[in-house]
């Protein structure tokens, strides 16, 4: 029996999926990912990740603080130091204006990225003499030069660099607050971070060492300014490199200054796609996540399960065929066979062996009769049948108004909802307990799969929700994912006569002439559907490019597949025009009508219970 | 002294008044108005009294943080000027300056307040509460009201942009709470404040009697999200002086925090934080610059005077 504050603990510690909600402890609960060494190694490199898939939990755990408190780094000798400054977008947001010429704004903001970055790099050299108590670290660092870079007043000390920066920010901002006012002077780009640099390397015991400037949140940056810092990232090298942390598309600006200089991997930098990254091992990855967290609730003695498998069981097909009822649905072919002497052992056939070919014969008893026995003598054709239509008849079985038309269930399958994503695997985790809790269970009893499913509904709707704020096209976005799930919900609940396990679309590839505004506000759509994790994508099979949007595969994030009822496994595609994407948004009754085609009539089936709240947009 | 003491021992200068008809208007004053709302309509009473040169409209351009005053209407300022637009104001004819913010957005007003108060104008703000709201016809939780099309996302209110160091670390985040659950989520996910430095505000009492609740559904997923809805803290929806006292009863327990406001509620409360801003140069302001639906709201409630220059005299 668990004490009344087990599952407390238990939520605290799962609950507190955001990195915002740790504090110190994202310190103490990072687990290294195995992206981690090429990450850290000395060489730029582009993070990408969308938001939570611990993309900035990586990047401040590179930082100095965070190997200090990892107890990783002696810093009288580091290998490397990181130097970590979040962009923000309200901060960004003051460089721009009618007021000034844009290559005015590139020069300010120049100047602001030059301070920012000496500043972390200031404050640095100040903990490093403060750490160690000795005075002599930095005795060989020319301040004065550094300053001049910056065109500040002279300093001798760290401290008074660091005021000065001070000062020299607070000049910039009554400038752009008021244009009347004196314009600062200002330093030119990258020099001042070059001698920074330089300068740094003259601390004790730091001729060896390399400095990460961390930049994290890129895609804050507006273009302009993504040229300009991607112009320091070229233009880095020796001891210092630059780490950069950005979401999938939110890297817009590829050249520097130059237009005609771009950035380039693996020449300029390191391409690191945590979704991509972390693919064959994530599962393991959030396992060990979890066992630092179930780890630290049985340390306080608050017993919990002893492994995210126990705690999360987990169903196969056929065992999920018979909790959704199978038997119900062959009731008639049983009978059928029981009556039949010649056949009669056939029902010693798994129940949904029986259901997947009665199915697929249209009920037709004497079809399936032949394609069962096949089945039973290992006919190939027979088995691929099976392989094929398993799964997916699963979605099916269940009748119209069950609670549970599909089970989404155990550590593996819930790590594959998350697409990568450890913040959403701790979500799903956290509203697994809870649900536990809220039936009156103990946490350390395995969770029930229903349980398991009603938790990863409330996930995918509470992230439908909360799509609506991730950007200012928020609202389209949930309107997107509404209408696509719409599609694939009513696609899985019907998988025969169509394509079983159809939850995919592309673009195609030419067509008639397509009206420029509806190609953009497609586009745009699309990207931010990326950025913030509405859609994912993968390349299509056509030659992709970054920027090409027809080249690409689109799923709805499988988050969302609980929610919806649709499969999270990638299979089959579509083909919708960027036309219907965009009036899935605005019309979606006529539209999912529309990609429906010949089975247009299946948008009108009641909506799945958990969907009700949605019935007004669908009717 | 600080002005909450003062207040403490007199009552807010601030009326409040069934209608915009009967605020009582002084002799000799100068209206600056807006008309983006229905109910920043001006009544004849007001045309009347004051006359020429009296009644000054400010259109917003197009451009962010463009504006221009019928003084020199051929004219876009900008609010980033602040010497152009001083001697534009300066252009007004003497007396007390009656700002109405009712069909102003924020990023014209704020700016407009601070450039009064600064050339030592005797200013009072009028605004006119909304008669209703248009209610969403099948509300999901949280989603009563339709007001905002969409967002053009935070951006620094001219005059008040903030360049912090990441060393400004110590801060609270308070956002004075709308309807909009939307926007305190977007917030969240801007600013990525630590849960434990959300400090939330709601108005009560508020405009109505069922609009505080109104306040806590809409938000209610981002409030449970980061534990926030244990910090919410209280102030008169419609009294701005009521918000600067509790701003100030959360910088004496926060002294050493960077206090970051964010004026997603009511405009009573945006001008409360507005004026301890002013107060507080350290302060940051945060807004996102809604798109209003039109037809968001209809018609006009109970309009408020609020007496600013002796609110700020108070405090000296």
């Amino acid at each position: 029996m668990i004490a009344p504050s087990g599952t407390d603990k238990l939520e605290h510690l799962f609950g507190s999926f955001r990195a915002e909600s740790l504090r110190e402890d994202i310190y103490r609960l990072f687990n290294e990912p195995k992206y981690f060494f090429y990450l850290a190694a000395p060489k730029s490199c582009v993070l990408i990740g969308g938001r939570g898939s611990g993309k900035t939990t990586a990047l401040k755990c590179m930082t100095y603080e965070g190997q200090d408190a990892l107890g990783k780094t002696d810093f009288r000798t580091p290998r490397y130091v990181g130097l970590y400054l979040r962009i923000n977008t309200n901060t960004v947001a003051s460089f721009v204006g009618p007021e000034l010429p844009k290559e005015e704004w590139g020069r300010l903001f120049a100047h602001f990225m030059n301070l920012a970055l000496c500043e972390e790099a200031t404050k640095y050299v100040i903990w490093l003499l403060e750490k160690y108590g000795e005075p002599n670290i930095d005795q060989k660092v020319n301040y004065g030069r550094i300053c001049k870079s910056l065109t500040l007043s002279i300093a001798s000390t760290a401290a008074e660099l660091l005021a000065a920066i001070e000062d020299a920010r607070l000049d910039l901002e009554v400038y752009i607050n008021n244009f009347s006012s004196n314009r600062p002077k200002i330093s030119p780009l990258n020099t001042p971070i070059n001698i920074m640099m330089q300068e740094l390397r003259k601390l004790a015991g730091h001729d060896s060492s390399y400095f990460y400037l961390i930049l994290d949140e890129y895609e804050n940056l507006l273009d302009y300014q993504q040229k300009l810092t991607n112009t320091l990232v070229k233009h880095s090298g020796g001891n210092y490199f630059f780490k950069v942390g950005v979401r999938d598309l939110g890297w817009r600006e590829r050249s520097t200054i130059n237009d005609s200089e771009l950035l380039i991997s693996p020449a300029d930098y390191e391409r690191i796609q945590i979704e991509v990254a972390l693919e064959d091992d994530f599962a393991d990855f959030a396992r060990e996540v979890c066992k630092a967290r179930l780890e630290a609730a049985n340390a306080e003695n608050t017993l919990g399960p002893t492994s995210v498998e126990s705690l999360l069981p987990a169903l196969s097909v056929r065992d999920e065929a018979v909790l959704l009822g199978v038997e119900d649905r062959i009731f008639q072919f049983r009978e059928a066979l029981r009556q039949s002497q010649r056949f009669s052992f056939l029902n010693e056939q798994h129940p949904h062996e029986l259901y997947v070919f009665y199915e697929l014969a249209d009920q037709n008893i004497e079809r399936a009769i032949e394609d069962v026995i096949a089945f039973r003598e290992g006919q190939k054709s027979a088995k691929e049948k099976y392989e094929n239509y398993a799964y997916s008849l699963l979605f099916s079985i269940a009748g119209k108004g069950a609670e549970i038309k599909k089970y989404y269930c155990g550590h593996q399958v819930l790590a594959k909802i998350t697409f990568q994503n450890i913040r959403f695997y701790m979500q799903l985790v956290n509203a697994c307990i809870r649900e536990q809790a809220a039936a009156g269970l103990a946490p350390d009893k395995s969770i029930d799969p229903r349980l398991q499913t009603l938790a990863a509904r409330h996930v995918g709707l509470s992230y439908l929700r909360e799509l609506e704020g991730v950007s200012t096209q928020g609202g389209a976005l949930a309107r997107l994912i509404l209408g696509l799930g719409r599609v694939f919900q009513i696609l899985a609940s019907n998988p025969i006569g169509g394509k079983p396990e159809c939850n995919q679309f592309e673009l195609p590839p030419t067509g008639p002439a397509i009206d420029d505004g509806v190609h953009r506000d497609a586009t745009a759509l699309l990207r931010e559907a990326v950025m913030h994790l509405a859609l994912i994508r993968t390349p299509g099979t056509k030659l992709t490019t970054e920027n090409d949007i027809r080249s690409w595969d689109y799923m709805p994030h499988p988050i969302f597949a609980p929610y919806f009822g649709f499969s999270h496994r990638r299979k089959r595609k579509m083909t919708i025009s960027e036309g219907d994407l965009v009036s899935l948004t605005k019309s979606p009754q006529a539209t999912v009508k529309k990609l429906l085609g010949r089975r247009s009539n299946l948008a009108d089936e009641a909506l799945p219970q958990q969907m009700s709240m949605f019935d007004e947009y669908f009717n | 002294m600080s002005i909450s003491t003062e207040t403490e021992l007199r009552a807010p200068p601030r009326t409040v008044h069934s209608s915009r008809e009967l605020v009582p208007l002084a002799p000799d004053s100068v209206l600056l108005f807006g008309e983006g709302e229905e109910r920043s309509q001006l009544p004849q009473l007001w045309k009347d009294h004051f006359q020429g040169a009296r009644l000054i409209q400010v259109r917003e351009a197009s451009e962010f943080g463009q504006v221009s005053l019928d003084i020199e209407a051929d004219r876009a300022f900008s609010l980033r000027e602040g010497r152009e637009i001083k001697l534009l104001l300066a252009q007004i004819p003497p007396g007390p300056v009656y700002l109405d913010i009712t069909g102003l957005s924020h990023h014209v007003w704020i700016p407009l307040l601070r450039f009064l108060l600064d050339l030592n104008r005797e200013v009072k703000v009028l605004y006119s509460e909304p008669g209703t709201y248009q209610a969403h016809p099948n509300p999901r939780p949280g989603e009563f009201y339709q007001l905002s099309e969409r967002f053009r996302d935070f951006q620094p209110i001219p005059t008040f942009a903030r360049l912090r160091s990441r060393g400004a670390s110590l801060s609270v985040l308070i956002p004075l709470l709308g309807f909009e659950g939307a926007r305190f989520l977007r917030l969240v996910e801007i600013e990525e404040p630590d849960d434990g430095d959300i400090w939330p505000i709601v108005g009560i009492p508020g405009f109505e009697l069922d609009y505080p609740f109104h306040t806590f559904e809409g938000n209610a997923d981002v409030l449970k999200k980061t534990r926030s809805y244990q910090r919410v803290d209280f102030a008169d929806a419609a009294c701005p002086f009521s918000l600067y006292r509790r701003l100030e009863i959360i910088r004496s327990d926060w002294p050493e925090h960077l206090m970051k406001l964010a004026l997603i509620g009511t405009k009573p409360h945006a001008l409360g934080a507005v004026l301890f801003a002013l107060a507080d140069p350290s302060v940051e302001l945060l807004h996102d610059h809604p798109i209003r639906k039109s037809g968001r709201t209809q018609g006009a409630g109970r309009c408020h005077l609020y007496c600013i220059s002796t609110f700020m005299q108070m405090g000296q």
